[in-house]
């Protein structure tokens, strides 16, 4: 009896219920035609069991239909995860559909990130061994998740890593990490080209260290030749190079990051005929800064895995209180600044596509430029401002696909916080974007109202004042309470990332209602 | 949605016997050395644990009136504050930058690929887990509400 009791209290089940609701009307000024279903639902419910060093787990999901923005095989309620999992202290297994990254992710990354439809999970089995506390080993084996059903190709791989040097104190840092992947893809191919290639091979090699206030990092990925959805069926082998380095003066008020990336064919596919991000096997994302401004977000990069070279640079100063420059809260400078171009490359009639000339050289054709200023200041504990200017360049006609020119734009953005009674707080963020083609200028403001009973209510308008006049508006209130969360709102909405009623996510096009509801078990 | 409304009851029921406890997943330091979170526990002090990430405005507004408070908190209660990013290779860059700007006084970590964040089966941040010093979540906050702070500092008082 007394063994049962303790089991019982030993045991755990946990959850979460996520559900995102939306209802469509039609807006014939803006060519927003909404779809002959006019309710969609996109649904998650999770549930773990654990029980000391045991789990089990499962994920149901639900598209009745899928929300707009998101890919149509999404469909019906289906059981897309179920694991078991044992650890303990230097072994890890897992059973099942399972999640794990190599490096950074370069090489191999399953992920889930569900706004934005995507979710690689692995479906077999995956080891973590630690047999000494300085290395530690991975194995991979199974078959990645292909929208509600698993992919064709079959994906196993190993990653090692060696910790050389892992001393961290309060004022000493010392580290220093070597690690090795290799991952393999195969996939029956049954097409005319009897040189398909339908087992790809990567290996990748990676460094990391620190040594106090200098950083650095770097991955080198080499690939077999891998032809795909994406790549047109080019036969080309793949070269990912990635660097990064950073400094920070020992008081932490100035630094410096520079990240440089190289890619050529980079797109790693657990199905070659994946034509998006769905199924890939390693996470090539933006290196660009994360907008979270409402204009911004309508020229983000979008990666080029096919061939991209740049980099990304950000320095940062925190000026110190009771100075002229840092007043008497103290003022914080950031400036961020990436480039990226096509590669130095010659068109082949060749399977393979292009060849690169100079392995470190910048082809002509510019993909994206962007640098960002923010001075983020506090004038009193009741008031605070973020200010913001964006000046980028954009390559239409390669980042969105088509005829078009490219686009030149600059922002200037004002975040206001006022605390209002101490516990409640109205934000305004007011932007202005000069472009000088596509849409031409845009105006945007955003307000929002947080009251201590966890009621946010929030309004946002954003508008190309100088072409279509068109409003992309949103307003609605959300209400958090401990371990739940519902929001209700309606607009016209264009695809990105919104920061509104105390929580960031990214949100598709549509306009209609919107009813979220998330809930901890 | 009948069928939803009677699982849930008989998810409460199934969960009362038990308390969750906080989970033991690899985590890494700033810097990259790897450690458990279990090394957050040491048997004798409360954790808050507020996940956060460098796009995330909310969050950093949430750790800046943690910070404000810090004070505060180490006069009324010993409890410890740590902030996990969950940011990905795509803006991980920033995590150091965030860090220099906004000088928090408590400890940072990264979960690099969100097993931390999974394993909790948190779907939204900001959000903040108030674990006592046996390692028992006691309380979980999801978003940022002005004011919010002050409340988990009454409930640390209670620890």
């Amino acid at each position: 009896m007394a063994q049962s009791n303790r089991f019982w209290k030993e045991s755990r089940l946990s959850g979460s219920l996520e559900t995102n609701n939306q209802y469509y009307l039609d807006n014939k000024r803006g060519n927003i035609v909404a779809p002959i279903k006019k309710f969609a639902s996109n649904s998650y419910l999770n549930v773990n069991y654990q029980y000391k060093g045991f789990t089990a787990g499962l994920q149901l999901e639900g598209y009745n239909p899928a929300l707009q923005g998101f890919p149509t095989r999404y469909q019906g309620n289906q059981l897309v995860r179920r694991f078991a999992r044992y650890k303990n202290k230097w072994l890890d297994v897992q059973a099942g559909n399972f999640y794990e990254q190599f490096g950074n992710g370069l090489i191999f990354r399953a992920f889930e990130e569900r706004s934005l439809g995507l979710d690689n999970n692995i479906d077999g089995i995956g080891i973590r061994l630690a047999p000494i506390q300085s290395i530690k080993l991975k194995f991979i084996g199974g078959r990645p998740r292909y929208f509600m059903e698993r992919s064709p190709g079959e994906v196993w791989g190993v990653d090692a890593e060696w910790n050389l040097l892992n001393k961290e104190q309060t004022e000493k840092i010392q580290l220093l990490q070597i690690g090795a992947s290799y991952v393999s893809r195969s996939m029956r191919y049954y097409g005319a080209d009897p040189r398909f290639p339908e087992q790809v091979n990567a290996f990748a090699t990676r460094v990391s260290g620190q040594l106090d206030d200098f950083s650095f990092s770097g991955e080198w990925v080499s690939k077999s030749t891998e032809a795909n959805f994406p790549n047109d069926f080019i036969k080309k082998k793949g070269r990912l190079f990635f660097l990064k380095t950073g400094w920070q003066d020992p008081t932490n008020r100035t630094g410096l990051q520079l990240q440089f990336r190289r890619l050529e064919n980079a797109d790693y596919k657990g199905n070659f005929n994946s034509s998006d991000a769905v199924a890939s096997l390693n996470y090539v994302p933006a290196l660009t800064r994360q907008h979270t401004n409402l204009l911004a977000n309508i020229y983000p990069h979008a990666v080029q895995p096919i061939g991209e070279i740049g980099g990304m640079a950000d320095l940062f100063i925190r000026f110190k209180k009771n100075t002229p420059l840092g007043g008497k809260f103290g003022t914080r400078l950031d400036i961020n600044y990436s480039i990226y171009h096509a590669l130095d490359s010659t068109r082949v009639l060749t399977g393979e596509g292009f060849t690169s000339n100079r392995f470190f050289g910048f082809g002509k054709t510019k993909l994206f430029r962007d640098l960002n200023l923010s001075v983020d200041k506090r004038w009193s504990t009741s008031y605070k401002t973020v200010f913001t200017f964006i000046n980028l360049f954009y390559n239409r006609s390669i980042l969105q696909g088509g005829p078009y020119a490219n686009v030149r734009a600059s922002l200037m953005a004002t975040d206001h916080y006022i605390k209002i009674k101490k516990k409640q707080q109205l934000r305004i963020n007011a932007e202005h974007m000069w472009v000088n083609n596509d849409e031409r200028n845009w105006a945007g403001l955003l307000l929002e109202w947080s009251l201590p009973s966890g009621l946010s209510i929030f309004f946002s308008d954003m508008t190309n004042y100088q072409s279509a006049k068109m409003h992309y508006y949103n307003t609605g209130l959300a209400l958090s309470k401990n371990k739940q969360r519902i929001q209700l709102s309606v607009g016209q909405q264009r695809a990105g990332l919104l920061c509104v009623g105390g929580i960031c996510r990214f949100v598709p096009s549509y306009k209609g209602f919107s009813l979220s509801y998330n809930l901890n078990l | 949605m009948r069928l939803l409304f009677c699982f849930l009851l008989i998810f409460q029921f199934l969960q009362a016997g038990a308390q969750e406890q906080l989970p033991t997943v690899p985590i890494k330091s700033t810097s990259g050395k790897e450690t458990t979170t279990q090394s957050f526990l040491d048997g004798n002090t409360p954790v808050v644990i507020s996940f956060w990430a460098t796009w995330c405005k909310p969050c950093l507004q949430e750790l800046d009136a943690f910070n404000d408070l810090t004070e505060t908190w180490k006069k009324e209660t010993k409890a410890r504050i740590i902030a996990v990013s969950i940011d990905d290779s795509r803006t991980a860059a920033g995590i150091k930058k965030t860090l220099g700007l906004h000088d928090w006084s408590f400890d940072v970590f990264w979960d690099e690929n969100q097993e931390f964040k999974r394993a909790l089966n948190i779907t939204l941040i900001p959000h903040t887990i108030v674990v006592d010093k046996n390692g028992v979540i006691v309380k979980r906050y999801t978003a940022y509400i002005p004011g919010n702070e002050e409340k988990v500092l009454e409930l640390l008082k209670t620890l």
